[in-house]
């Protein structure tokens, strides 16, 4: 302790000191004040693009294809309504919805079969499609869904890309439905140009049957069950929300009772056919006369129509067929 | 220099009588005031008190609170911002809010005063620095890491938030149920035994350590010493003057040795060595030359990455065990969602203090262990009282936001309008009285606040055990108008457990917590 | 030295006392003040006719019925009071209001017709009806509810500030 009195360079020193703390806190705090903070789930929710191709006069609404090679019924059916060029550009990124939520076999019915979703994956690439991905938010364990199906190995050897939630996460959507104002979306949805729906048909115990309109809760994240709470008004304000590019509704099998979710094979009955359609109303009333309904008593069905989501009445009367021989 | 013993009772046969230093004297009538005024503000959070004083100033003037929510949050609550005045303050008069303000410095230092008999030895050993109080400083730096991967554990070992909640919910309930008259109910708070043990036996280590909890382990402290290192008034000692007698460690409160190597990150600004100094030797003023390399305490790299890991590694270990929050962890109304809440509750208690209903109490283990002493609403032992906001009123940080009547919405009419919903009620027909037992009773309609009632009774017969029918009127409960207050919960006659209970399924603070339609 | 120690105690001190004395001084500034109606305090609520319900529940339909399109509603200190202002699409629509709740009696001197007693206060200008309680059990100086009810009245003639 040798120095007596100040030393002008202690001094500067402890003033530039004492000036660094405060100016550094002073700027943290400015920061903090003006912060939205990291929890802050900022933003508007995201709004759907449409993703429908213009209408072409002379396209039947729905066509129907018979046969019992799943792969050529799907291929006539999309060819009888103008062939997948049509519905997807070239480059584009599709996403192929079917129904794949339940621990099934593809004999059980449950899920669009393999071969249909894998014969719709091949037409997006052959008319030029960059990415095709498959996706769904499976109810059972998404892995094992995957597998027992059959549609991810399907996928897979038909040039497609399997997507589950836990690597597409969601994202908040804006729904501007009567019921449903906003909720979460499968975020590969915000990133694809075209959606092709390939639901399966099935008997319902809540909604009567499931088909395209209700294939549409697959692509719902959160506590998506509270939808049951009003099944049909929730249906129509998903189906105002997702206008498919395409639908191609799998006939193959139907399951008729106990659906859902089904399980025994007796509950399913193989009818043959495959329906393609830019109308999703059509499909659904058509596939609603496939289980035995009247599609007027169907009320999602009865509500989307309603709302000129598309023609019930298309579906519901003739229908144009094909025949696929061989 | 003489030896230091035979020199010390010289000095103490010569010393002049010293005229009172009165800086020392306004130490002792701030710490007074603003002990005081701490106590005042919890006495004072009713609804008057919270309209006309400043009841959560002291919080707020907390700079480890600042930092910590600025780390956890990445926003820094408009009231928070008066903290920088603290900082300033220790970067020119050093720790002088440890000295001065700090209501548990001072409780520390009266108890500190009050055992000093029992802590005799010579001056030169009595207030030694020790190695373990390097332990403050690497509490920090663990608390801080925390703090950035977003938990606010350090808001347990803050003293403004652990003397709140230990005066709010152990001590002073303790206080009145011991003086209050019959028929009064004490407030009683989950856990008070073991807060106020925690407190008392801090304060108990006194006995041995003046001021321990300052001097080993306050990360306040720690934090204000890391800005006192530059502080421009600073304790200083004339070597001409000085005979080594020691006499200033006797009542040296920070233990940072003005005798020796003046570690003024450890320095109170209690004063009470330039006050003793029988040679007038020691000065607090400004520019004094540094009497060696460094001001503070040296904190070895190993020990600071050891804390630094330790801290990194807190979130990880508390968040693993619970997936998401109990059922019974029903947060108070105008709460954030629960990772923002967390992220901004300093566990300091001041909404348990608040609530008129002692319906908020600190959570033990029901909100897991990430949310140790964060406020849950037990229905059981309060309700949620439809027209009172005090809770988000006197939150200091921001985590339980400032509702209105009007946006709490619990006390309006029709169906109109947003509201606050914290929970729903669920029945439990096996226990409720008209539904498994045949005897009317309609408490939980009757006292449903809502407007029009979430509870609808609806005329039954029921046959009781001797065979008789009785006619009741049996409760349902429509989930969309709940709110979840819980006054259905806390006056069912049917006790432990109650045959309706609140649970947060549908709270409105989370977009997906809802589990009706409604409208999403 | 003395004094530069005492005086931010006392100047805290003083701070304290200020705002217990007057709280509503210390509020902050920012958009709290935009949008008082002349002379009043901050209003308590501004409700369109869809949201009547949130302050006069069940009469809300009744009124809306009669052509109340704008209800606006402040609290008094002095005395301690709850006032409303309640605004029709047409002055008929004020009077029936009027007369279903204060009855026949007028008194002179407020308003284009005013009925005053110890515990109310009803007026209609022009479209708009006013009425201002007083709370129950408090007694305050005579003539203090009846110049709120004026202050109310100048107001409204000065205009909305919205």
């Amino acid at each position: 302790m040798s120095d007596r009195g100040t030393d002008r360079r202690t001094v500067l020193r402890r003033f530039g000191q004492a000036g660094t703390v405060l100016a550094a806190t002073g700027a943290l705090g400015a920061w903090g004040l003006r912060s939205t903070g990291r929890f802050h789930r900022g933003g508007a929710s995201r709004v759907l693009r449409d993703l429908r191709v213009p209408s072409e006069s002379g396209r039947p609404p729905i066509v129907v294809a018979r046969g019992s090679d799943a792969a050529s019924t799907v291929r006539a059916a999309v060819a009888a309504v103008g062939g997948m060029e049509r519905f997807v550009g070239r480059g584009e990124t599709v996403l192929v919805k079917p129904n794949m939520a339940w621990d099934r076999t593809p004999e059980q019915g449950a899920n669009t079969h393999p071969d249909v979703v894998a014969e719709v994956v091949r037409q997006c690439r052959a008319a030029g499609a960059r990415r095709v991905v498959v996706a769904e938010n499976p109810v059972h364990d998404g892995e094992r869904v995957a597998e027992r199906s059959g549609i991810r190995a399907a996928v897979v050897a038909a040039g497609g890309e399997l997507v589950l939630p836990a690597a597409s996460g969601f994202e908040w959507v804006s729904l501007g439905g009567s019921i449903l104002a906003s909720w979460e979306v499968l975020s590969v949805l915000l990133g694809a140009d075209r959606l092709v729906n390939v639901p399966v048909v099935k008997h319902h115990s809540l909604s009567r049957m499931t088909c395209g309109l209700k294939n549409h809760m697959g692509l719902l994240g959160g506590s998506r069950g509270r939808l049951h709470q009003d099944v049909h008004a929730s249906l129509a304000d998903l189906a105002a929300a997702f206008r498919p590019t395409l639908t191609v509704v799998d006939a193959t099998r139907v399951m008729r009772r106990n659906g859902p979710t089904g399980g025994r094979l007796e509950d399913v009955e193989a009818v043959n056919a495959v329906a393609a359609g830019a109308d999703p109303v059509a499909c659904d009333a058509w596939a609603a006369r496939q289980l035995g309904l009247d599609p007027r008593d169907v009320g999602h069905v009865v509500l989307a129509d309603g709302r000129g989501l598309g023609s019930l009445a298309a579906g519901a009367g003739a229908v144009p067929e094909v025949v696929v021989n061989g | 220099m003489a030896e230091a013993l035979p020199v010390a009772r010289e000095a103490v046969a010569t010393r002049r009588k010293e005229p009172v230093y009165l800086p020392r004297v306004f130490r002792r009538v701030y710490q007074g005031f603003f002990l005081v005024f701490f106590l005042a503000t919890l006495a004072l959070m009713g609804e008057e008190g919270i309209r006309r004083f400043p009841v959560k100033l002291l919080l707020q003037l907390d700079p480890l609170s600042a930092i910590a929510v600025l780390a956890s949050s990445w926003v820094l609550p408009a009231g928070l911002a008066v903290a920088f005045a603290v900082v300033a303050l220790s970067v020119i008069f050093g720790r002088a809010f440890c000295g001065w303000i700090c209501p548990v410095g001072t409780l520390h230092h009266v108890a500190s005063w009050l055992t000093r008999r029992l802590r005799r030895g010579p001056h030169q050993h009595v207030n030694r620095w020790r190695p373990h109080f390097r332990l403050k400083y690497l509490l920090l730096v663990a608390l801080a890491v925390a703090a950035v991967a977003g938990t606010l554990s350090i808001g347990l070992l803050d003293p403004l938030s652990l003397a709140t909640r230990s005066f709010a919910s152990a001590l002073l309930p303790a206080l009145s149920a011991v003086t209050s008259t019959s028929g009064q109910r004490p407030r009683t708070f989950a856990g008070a035994w073991l807060t106020g043990a925690l407190f008392l036996s801090l304060l108990a280590a006194n006995r041995w350590i003046a001021r321990w909890w300052c001097r080993a382990l306050c990360p306040l402290g720690a934090l204000l010493g890391l800005g006192a290192r530059a502080a421009v008034f600073r304790i200083h000692v004339d070597p001409d003057r000085c005979n080594d007698c020691h006499r200033c460690a006797s009542d040296c409160q920070g233990a940072d040795e003005p005798f020796a190597r003046h570690r003024v990150s450890e320095c109170h600004v209690c004063l009470n060595c330039v006050s003793v100094c029988p040679e007038d030797a020691i000065r607090f003023r400004p520019f004094a030359p540094t009497a060696a390399p460094a001001g503070g305490v040296d904190l070895p790299r190993r020990q600071l990455v050891g804390a630094a890991l330790a801290g990194a590694a807190l979130l990880p270990l508390l968040r693993a065990s619970t997936a998401e929050a109990a059922p019974e962890a029903i947060r108070p109304p105008g709460a954030l969602p629960e990772d923002a809440f967390l992220a901004r509750c300093i566990r300091c208690g001041a909404c348990v203090n608040a609530c008129p209903t002692s319906a908020l109490q600190p959570s033990l283990v029901t909100a897991g262990l990430e949310g140790l002493y964060s406020p849950v609403l037990v229905a059981r032992r309060g309700w949620c009282e439809p027209s009172c906001t005090r809770c988000g009123q006197v939150c200091p940080t921001g985590a339980i936001t400032a509702l209105t009547p009007e946006t709490k919405g619990w006390t309006r009419g029709g169906s109109g309008g947003e509201r606050v919903k914290i929970g729903t009620a669920f029945f439990d027909w096996g226990r409720c009285l008209p539904w498994a037992m045949a005897t009317p009773c309609v408490v939980c309609e009757e006292v449903c606040p809502t407007s029009p009632k979430a509870i609808a009774l609806e005329p039954a017969d029921a046959v009781r055990v001797d065979g008789s029918v009785v006619r009741v009127q049996r409760p349902r409960l429509d989930p969309d108008r709940c709110v979840g207050c819980g006054l259905c919960e806390a006056k069912c006659p049917v006790a432990s457990p109650a045959a309706i209970r609140i649970t947060r399924a549908g709270e409105s603070r989370d977009p997906k917590g809802g589990f009706t339609l409604g409208r999403s | 030295m003395a004094a530069a120690l005492t005086a931010p105690l006392v100047a805290f001190t003083a701070w304290v006392i200020h705002g217990a004395i007057d709280p509503d001084a210390l509020r902050p500034r920012s958009a709290a003040r935009a949008g008082a109606w002349s002379g009043l305090p901050q209003h308590r609520a501004d409700l369109p006719a869809d949201r009547l319900e949130e302050r006069v529940d069940g009469a809300a339909d009744a009124l809306r019925a009669d052509g109340c399109r704008r209800l606006v509603a402040w609290r008094f200190e002095r005395p301690p009071a709850d006032a409303e202002a309640l605004f029709f699409a047409t002055a008929q629509g004020a009077r029936t209001v009027l007369e279903r709740e204060a009855g026949r009696d007028r008194t002179p001197g407020l308003g284009d017709e005013a009925q005053v007693s110890p515990q109310a206060v009803y007026f209609r200008r022009g479209a708009v009806l006013v009425r201002v309680f007083l709370d129950p059990g408090a007694s305050p100086p005579p003539d203090e509810l009846l110049a709120r009810a004026r202050d109310l009245d100048r107001a409204l003639r000065e205009g909305d500030p919205s």
